[in-house]
């Protein structure tokens, strides 16, 4: 999935004709600004926000802000390659299963990265 | 990782009686953002220009697409004329490639519709692009103005025959 845009829940309102207020009713939101925020960038989505717009548009979190989660994957990646370089050397079966936990992880992330290759 | 890569936004202009229509499509089906801007009153133009920039701020379009209004090109109005000029050289202060396609161009792009008025063009987009279904306006009498959305849709026609073009082996920039 190639994305450009940091957020595609605008694109998705408008296909469906629905104003930034009836999606803040629908999703539960306050008020219109806080669908406005999203839409731009300018809110970080909470957790049941996420699950109102994948019940809404049947749209993964990931595809409407794949731009947050490029962010939260990089950082955990980061943090998990941390992890995978302070347990070697440690030869106990807890870490060994660990260690190939986190393997299947990393190339998980690389097959979605491959995935992302083609413009 | 998964990292956000360069794909083509491509965002066409398309200025009218009533102030500009726009699109941006990411990739020749999937328009991500579209609009029609009514500016009216006496420095409309630049108006207009100033919407453009904060446009071109927001959405940093890899391509840009004009209609080609030079004298070899579609013959519109005085103040349409210098609206377009002057998008184009925004563009060009703002590093964006631009594109300009004629009319004839366009409908060349369309040819395969056997008809190529502004209504069969707009119904063929709307029928590809479902998000644009509901703004087709009704078949135009002769004693009737344009609707200011039939705007919308001379802006995807734009997009569409770039992405044509593209397709075909277009390199040089307009």
């Amino acid at each position: 999935m190639d994305k450009r845009l940091r957020c595609y829940l605008r694109p998705q309102r408008r296909r469906w004709g629905f104003t930034q207020k009836e999606l803040a009713f629908i999703i539960g939101a306050k008020s219109r600004t806080g669908v406005s925020r999203l839409e731009h960038g300018r809110r970080t989505p909470s957790l049941a926000a996420a699950f109102a717009l994948h019940i809404v548009f049947g749209t993964d979190a990931t595809e409407f802000f794949p731009a947050l989660f490029a962010e939260v994957e990089n950082g955990v990646l980061a943090r998990a390659y941390d992890l995978y370089e302070r347990l070697q050397g440690d030869r106990s079966k807890a870490t060994r299963m660990k260690l190939d936990f986190l393997e299947r992880m990393f190339a998980r992330a690389k097959r979605r990265g491959d995935g992302n290759t083609s413009v | 990782m998964n990292t956000l890569r360069r794909y083509e936004l491509v965002l066409a202009i398309y200025p009218n009686t009533s102030g500009f229509a726009f699109v941006l499509f990411e990739g020749s089906l999937s328009p991500v953002d579209w609009g029609v801007r009514a500016v009216r009153g006496r420095d409309r133009n630049d108006r207009c220009l100033q919407i453009i920039a904060s446009m071109f701020a927001r959405h940093e379009p890899d391509v840009l697409v004009l209609q080609d209004t030079s004298s070899i090109g579609t013959r519109r109005s005085r103040r349409v004329t210098n609206l377009n000029a002057a998008i184009f050289k925004l563009a060009e202060l703002n590093d964006i490639p631009v594109r300009t396609y004629s009319r004839a161009r366009v409908r060349l792009a369309f040819s395969y519709l056997g008809s190529t008025s502004k209504h069969a063009i707009a119904d063929t987009i709307a029928k590809h692009i479902p998000a644009f279904e509901r703004y087709v306006p009704p078949p135009r009498k002769p004693w009737m103005t344009e609707d200011a959305r039939m705007g919308l849709f001379d802006a995807a026609a734009l997009v569409l025959t770039f992405f044509q073009n593209m397709a075909g082996g277009e390199q040089e920039a307009a």
